[in-house]
């Protein structure tokens, strides 16, 4: 099924304040990625600015909020608004993240990491199971960074992700930045990661940089993509045919050139192992 | 002509009368109204161009004067012409004209002398009328303006309403002035005043056509940051033409050329409404994506160095 | 124990600094007061303190920026205090929903009018100050057609080094939920 979806190239996460340059560059860019949750009860100037994006390039939301690892089951309401925009926009597939961001009432306000455990990889399914209820459109979920890790752990990282993905039927959204960020702050080696995911499932990439704060490496979106993270797209690109790959470029917004140029060199990597055009 | 004299419009009792006046007054002015819509309503919008072309685009808005703005600044940004307070001449030792496109070159002859911002405009207009055809053909031909044969027929329209209107006003006023009846006031208000509303609504026009006026919205929505590059980045000769195009003069107020603003625009003249768009305000805009609890501005603006969980409550 | 129980435990570590600091400090008896047996204990202490601390300071700090980015005008006015205040603020209330940043900024600038009221905070006119960026927040919601908010201070008006006491009104208003929102502010 995955390997029907069609190739959609290089893209850029999209953020408003760059909006004048994507437009006057836009033959640069391949397609989109929004975050969902800005066009949830949105505003009717949101609205058209998204019907604006969507008229021209194509769309990938990306979801935030959706909890798929919560254990007490899904916020319905906004699983609902979420289904409606989805269905709006008619994507080739959308994405969410193997983690957790509400438990007990409390909305934690970040993507929280899950145990690598059996039980987590049940609730996952099962919330994913629920989410196929409301939403036919096929789904990606992307790793995360941590800066806590969880005890009890019955497999590796790479495992759960390996696991949570076959057992649900979905894609995986590899982010090589928070891969690269994770090997680097818990010391394990990239390549024995990238070894233990079926690569069968990875669709789609993201990539930028982050910043080193007190001998942490954060992923703070705001930098420009470091040479690790390149090598890793390369690797990936070469064994995989990814159908799209991501700038996440959040924050400390550069002159719109240097994102272009970015995205030229990621284009020209998919170009050598024949991808994209 | 017993017919004419007696029918139950001429027999209708006076107050009745009116009341009948009024609903064909109003079945005809609703009528007109949906005959005069805006043919263009329906129709999706063309799409935001690759390479807008800042000229098109300022006729859009401005017809012949946009162009002129445009091409003015142009000669302005590119070293050809010179601000001095209130007034625009020609550089002395400007650049090769040569490089000039066609329309420039004419704006630049033109203002052989030194002339205040005002005339300098009014003189631009006046030499690039020729070149502003082309511009309304395209602009025609995607339905952006309001079409000339779309205005005859709401006139047609209108001359219709108001010969309905008028016909049966005045038919009764004359059967009520035969039969004596003087009272007449609300029914001859009532006709002209909707004739005249009627007159006015249909010969109203824009330029544009419902299309384009939809269409320049989505362009000064979509390139609407260009006021915030002006001000705080380094725009590039394109990105300033675009931005004069699409929010006039007024956009240069507090940017580098913010003196040329200024010939237009002397200080005494102020503001007091404001406008706010959702996106642009940064009072109420989120860029946060998915990235780590640190993407957002509290890393750069942190106090303690740009970390962010070293520093702070605990 | 279960996820459900594992995930409300860790969700109150990263968003309550006293149950965090309570439970690192005495891992058992938190424990025994949620219900959690032994082993259940034993496997959420073996979290490290630090990365926890770490993660959740992270978090706040990430609501500082966004409702920073909210409150720029107040943000700039109170300096440090801004920061200051938040913390305090941040141990009492935590947003929720689609648009929590923006509730959580309205929520703070309640609590910042009320403090700047009870505590006296300099300068005097941050209580104006925040009611209206907070009211611009409110104005935004494109079902409001209509805000109207008096001030001490001609607040929207003057810069703040002119910023002397002087009764000002500020109508936020648009006619219809697809308008643009206009603002109008004045001294009287």
């Amino acid at each position: 099924m995955l390997s029907h979806l069609p190739t959609l190239g290089v893209g850029l996460g999209f953020r408003e304040p760059f909006i004048s340059d994507l437009f006057l560059n836009r033959q640069q860019v391949d397609f989109l990625e929004i975050v969902a949750e800005h066009y949830l009860d949105a505003s009717w100037q949101k609205q058209q600015e998204l019907k604006l994006l969507a008229t021209h390039f194509p769309i990938i939301p990306h979801a935030i909020n959706l909890s798929l690892g919560s254990a007490e089951g899904l916020d319905t309401d906004y699983l609902r608004k979420l289904a409606a925009l989805i269905k709006q926009l008619n994507p080739p597939w959308w994405s969410e993240h193997i983690c957790f961001t509400k438990a007990g009432g409390v909305d934690i306000g970040h993507l929280s990491p899950l145990p690598y455990t059996q039980e987590a990889v049940e609730v996952l399914c099962r919330n994913i199971a629920e989410v196929r209820r409301w939403i036919d459109v096929p789904l990606i979920l992307e790793n995360i960074t941590y800066m806590v890790k969880l005890p009890g752990a019955e497999m590796t990282e790479a495992q759960f992700l390996g696991e949570v993905v076959e057992r649900s039927d979905c894609g995986l959204l590899l982010d090589v930045t928070n891969l690269h960020t994770n090997a680097v702050n818990y010391s394990y080696d990239v390549h024995d990661f990238l070894q233990q995911l079926p690569s069968d499932r990875i669709v789609q990439l993201h990539f930028v940089g982050g910043h080193w704060h007190d001998g942490i490496l954060i992923d703070s979106h705001s930098q420009s993509t470091p040479v690790e993270v390149w090598q890793l797209i390369e690797e990936v690109v070469a064994r995989v045919p990814v159908k799209g790959i991501i700038l996440e470029r959040d924050e400390n917004l550069p002159p719109f050139a240097e994102l272009t140029a970015e995205l030229q060199k990621a284009r020209n990597i998919g170009r050598s192992h024949s991808r994209w055009g | 002509m017993n017919a004419l004299l007696h029918n139950p419009i001429a027999d209708m009792y006076g107050p009745d009368f009116l009341l009948f006046y009024c609903s064909v007054i109003v079945i005809t002015l609703v009528t007109c109204w949906r005959l005069v819509q805006d043919p263009t309503k329906n129709h999706p919008l063309p799409l935001i161009p690759a390479e807008p072309d800042p000229y098109q685009i300022a006729y859009l808005r401005s017809q012949e004067t946009g162009i002129a703005n445009v091409a003015l600044f142009d000669l302005i940004v590119r070293g050809y012409l010179q601000v001095n307070e209130q007034s625009i001449s020609q550089v002395p030792n400007h650049p090769d004209v040569s490089q000039l496109e066609p329309i420039e070159r004419e704006v630049f002859d033109k203002l052989s002398s030194s002339s205040t911002a005002k005339t300098s405009l009014w003189l631009a207009t006046e030499s690039i009328q020729l070149y502003c055809n082309a511009y309304e053909e395209k602009l025609q031909n995607e339905q952006l303006l309001y079409a000339s044969q779309w205005q005859e027929w709401n006139i047609k329209v209108g001359l219709i309403g108001a010969m309905i209107i008028f016909s049966l006003g005045s038919y009764k006023l004359l059967i009520a002035l035969g039969k004596g009846r003087y009272n007449v006031g609300f029914l001859i208000a009532n006709g002209v005043l909707s004739i005249i509303f009627l007159l006015w609504f249909v010969s109203r026009r824009s330029h544009l056509s419902y299309r384009g006026k939809v269409y320049l919205q989505q362009l000064q929505a979509t390139f609407t940051r260009l006021q915030h590059k002006a001000k705080y980045e380094m725009p590039s000769v394109f990105d300033y033409n675009l931005l004069v195009a699409l929010f006039g003069i007024e956009a240069l107020a507090g940017t580098s050329y913010d003196s040329y603003y200024k010939a237009f625009f002397p200080p005494t003249f102020s503001r007091t409404v404001s406008r706010r768009s959702n996106s642009s305000d940064s009072s109420c805009s989120s860029s946060s994506g998915c990235g780590s609890s640190c993407s957002s501005s509290s890393c750069s603006s942190s106090s303690c160095g740009g970390g962010c969980g070293g520093c702070g409550g605990s | 124990m279960g996820l459900t129980q594992t995930q409300d435990v860790l969700a109150q570590l990263y968003t309550n600094t006293e149950f965090r600091e309570r439970f690192f400090a005495n891992p058992e008896t938190v424990g025994a007061e949620l219900g959690l047996s032994c082993d259940e204990v034993q496997k959420l202490a073996q979290l490290s303190a630090q990365e926890v601390n770490i993660f959740a300071n992270s978090l706040k700090w990430k609501r500082l920026g966004e409702v920073r980015e909210l409150l720029p005008r107040t943000a700039r006015v109170l300096g440090k205090n801004f920061t200051a205040l938040f913390w305090r603020y941040a141990q009492t209330h935590l947003p929720k929903g689609i648009k929590k940043h923006r509730e959580d900024a309205i929520a703070f600038a309640n609590f910042i009018t009320r403090v700047a009221q009870e505590e006296d905070i300099a300068p005097p006119w941050v209580g104006d100050l925040v009611r209206y960026e907070k009211t611009w927040l409110l104005a935004d919601e494109p079902t409001r057609r209509l805000s109207v908010c008096w001030f001490r201070y001609p607040i929207g008006i003057v810069s703040p080094d002119a910023m002397n006491p002087k009764p000002t009104i500020a109508i936020w208003f648009r006619f219809s939920e697809q308008s643009q929102l206009r603002h109008i502010v004045r001294s009287l």
